[in-house]
């Protein structure tokens, strides 16, 4: 990361051209979290490092280099998704922000055995990955995602898609680490639940 | 050392998988596991959702965009040379 900022103060072309191939997937993917097109995920990414360069003398060090960057791009995303409100739905569903993540009725309501599974979950085994190379999965998959809080999107995406650190996550998204999984655990109880029903209907294919 | 419900233990698995949970709710969430076919399906079925998530497909960059991001930074390379 220094060796990085060196060569970018240094005015190296070669070692910044390295820096925006190494970031650009991550940070079209954050900016796709906010703004709906990816023509606006590009503005986006452009306009961020416009800003990394411009406030580059006020890098402290003190979270890593890309951190720093994709905060930046965070921000810059975030504002213009809320100039274009309602450019990516919200999420209104139950569960989304408080109450149990399993809906209720999995479970045994009253009696000694009280919470326990009604309906206990099926092991998948290697049907979701197979539908996935099939691509069936992927769409439901970004669909699902996209549903989600936008706190409940960027934190599943940072940790489960890009495979940061939950301190990392937290240094982004300036959270603590409770609020961070929280956020996460919201996340991908959503998402399985998305890819239960989905496999629910492949198993049992409408009469 | 108190006893799980099933409502309960889908709600502390996120914990359970970060290593958030204290040593005497671990201990309970485990001997749970033990006994409970169903709690660990769901367990498979989060560990399986996150390795689908890892796999969503990117987007690349155009040539173009990242032609234009690297002559910005020539262009402020200039500036900070006249300074």
């Amino acid at each position: 990361m220094t060796v990085d900022l060196a060569g970018l103060l240094a005015g190296d072309e070669d070692a910044f051209r390295d820096l925006v191939r190494a970031h650009q997937a991550t940070m079209m993917r954050l900016a796709l979290l906010h703004v709906r097109s990816v023509a606006d995920a590009e503005e986006v990414v452009q306009e961020t490092w416009l800003a990394v360069l411009q406030g580059i003398d006020g890098f402290e060090g003190r979270a890593s280099l890309r951190t720093w960057i994709c905060r930046i791009l965070l921000n810059i995303a975030r504002r213009r998704a809320g100039q274009e409100s309602r450019s990516v739905p919200m999420s209104g569903l139950p569960g989304a922000d408080g109450g149990p993540t399993v809906d209720p009725d999995r479970f045994i309501s009253a009696g000694p055995n009280a919470g326990h599974w009604s309906v206990p979950p099926r092991r998948w085994g290697r049907q979701p990955e197979d539908l996935l190379l099939a691509g069936e999965l992927r769409e439901l998959l970004g669909d699902a995602v996209r549903q989600l809080s936008p706190g409940q999107r960027e934190v599943i995406t940072m940790r489960d898609v890009e495979g940061w650190t939950s301190t990392e996550v937290c240094e982004l998204m300036e959270i603590s680490e409770g609020h961070q999984r929280v956020l996460l655990h919201r996340a991908r109880a959503r998402v399985r639940q998305t890819v239960e029903a989905y496999l629910e209907r492949q198993s049992s294919p409408a009469t | 050392m108190h006893e799980l419900t099933c409502a309960q233990m889908v709600e502390s698995i996120t914990d359970y998988l970060e290593g958030a949970l204290p040593p005497d709710e671990l201990e309970s969430f485990r001997a749970h596991l033990l006994s409970c076919d169903g709690c660990d399906a769901y367990l498979d079925q989060m560990r399986s959702t996150v390795r689908l998530l890892r796999a969503a497909p990117g987007h690349r960059l155009p040539v173009a965009v990242e032609s234009a991001i690297v002559r910005t930074f020539r262009e402020w390379n200039g500036t900070r040379a006249d300074q």
